[in-house]
């Protein structure tokens, strides 16, 4: 019996990571214009170099004579100690880079995603109505006027409370907070502090 | 897969870069298109048939790049489905729709089926109310609501997107 429940508790952490990893990819930012640019690109360059390569095999020209001869005869009296071709080099490296990092960096155009156990289906809630309902649920707290909340590398919440409540009421408004959280599930664990702001 | 493209495509740039700034410093003073480059090639026949095999792979690469593009925008946006099932379809969407605008705190939602038979996809914009409880709400739709649907539309692979958003009240924030 020990044996399937341990099979159990693995099945299920695997489809929770299947379920994670789907939901990432999902609400993954698209590279649309980046991709598009970087296949035309290859497209139209290897194409066209390809041709013009065949082309000279069987004695015709497909890109003007005049400009293929002025290109040969650039590249024979540039030297590699130019600086156009350093400048070159560094132009290169820097496209290189920015298409690493545009492979690289998620960019989850500003979405909370879920946590869910089906990998068949992918959740995601904006930051700003993550926002939203951790205000609600401090504002659910009888002491609370008014609530600020920020979201960012950690949760804030500042509750507003009249002049004279005691510092002990910052322990309801903590456990509203973080029951929202837990009903809400993000997947991505913040650091929550939660503050009172004196008012009247 | 698409990122994994972008990814070589960066690789291949910033090997090319290092290339260059390797001659610039170490072969300065020779000419790029020198007469030892010439001789080379002129004395290696496989040389332009390998360029020409190289740049016509590259060509191919880049077409089915933006072949593959095209089909994934076109499954994300489009219902490629035909006569009785698309039917069928449209119908098990209009009463999904009736059954998660039932359910407590949900204030509005767009239901969009998009893709093929083989590779279908539906997207629910789910519009809120701020005391919503979204895991709840998560459940009940991804445990009960889209099983029924997949099965009425006989898609038991049908892969669901859920994006939920908040009925803003401004008055209640301070």
């Amino acid at each position: 019996m020990g044996e399937t429940l341990v099979t159990e508790l693995f099945g299920d952490s695997a489809r929770r990571r299947e379920a994670r990893r789907r939901t990432a990819r999902e609400f993954q930012k698209e590279r649309t214009a980046a991709e598009l640019t970087v296949a035309f690109a290859m497209a139209a360059c290897g194409g066209v170099g390809a041709a013009e390569a065949l082309a000279r095999r069987y004695g015709h020209y497909l890109v003007p004579y005049e400009w293929t001869e002025r290109l040969n005869t650039g590249l024979r009296s540039l030297l590699w100690g130019d600086p156009s071709v350093e400048l070159a080099g560094y132009l290169l490296w820097t496209a290189g880079m920015v298409l690493l990092l545009l492979a690289v960096l998620p960019g989850h155009a500003r979405l909370e995603l879920l946590k869910g156990d089906d990998p068949a289906v992918s959740a995601a809630l904006t930051r700003e109505g993550l926002r939203r309902a951790l205000a609600d649920a401090a504002l659910g707290v009888p002491v609370v006027e008014g609530v600020r909340v920020r979201v960012g590398w950690k949760i804030k919440v500042r509750g507003y409370v009249p002049r004279g409540t005691p510092p002990e009421a910052r322990e309801p408004l903590r456990r509203a907070v973080h029951a929202r959280l837990e009903e809400i599930r993000p997947q991505r664990r913040r650091p929550v502090v939660v503050r009172l702001g004196r008012r009247g | 897969m698409a990122r994994r493209g972008l990814a070589l495509a960066g690789l291949a740039l910033c090997a090319t870069s290092g290339a260059v700034l390797a001659m610039n410093r170490f072969l300065g003073g020779r000419a790029v298109l020198g007469e030892g480059t010439s001789d080379f090639i002129a004395g290696h026949v496989w040389f332009w048939p390998v360029v020409t095999a190289l740049l016509a792979m590259t060509a191919v690469l880049g077409v089915c790049w933006l072949l593959a593009q095209g089909r994934a925008a076109a499954l994300r946006r489009l219902t490629l489905l035909g006569g009785r099932r698309k039917a069928l379809t449209n119908e098990a969407v209009a009463a999904l729709t009736r059954e998660v605008m039932g359910m407590p705190g949900v204030h509005d939602v767009r239901v969009r089926f998009t893709g093929t038979r083989s590779r279908p996809r539906v997207m629910l914009q789910i519009l809120c109310h701020e005391s919503a409880d979204l895991g709840l709400l998560l459940t009940r739709i991804g445990e009960d609501s889209l099983v029924r649907f997949r099965e009425v539309i006989e898609m038991p692979d049908l892969h669901a997107v859920l994006r939920f958003r908040l009925v803003y009240q401004e008055t209640r924030i301070a």
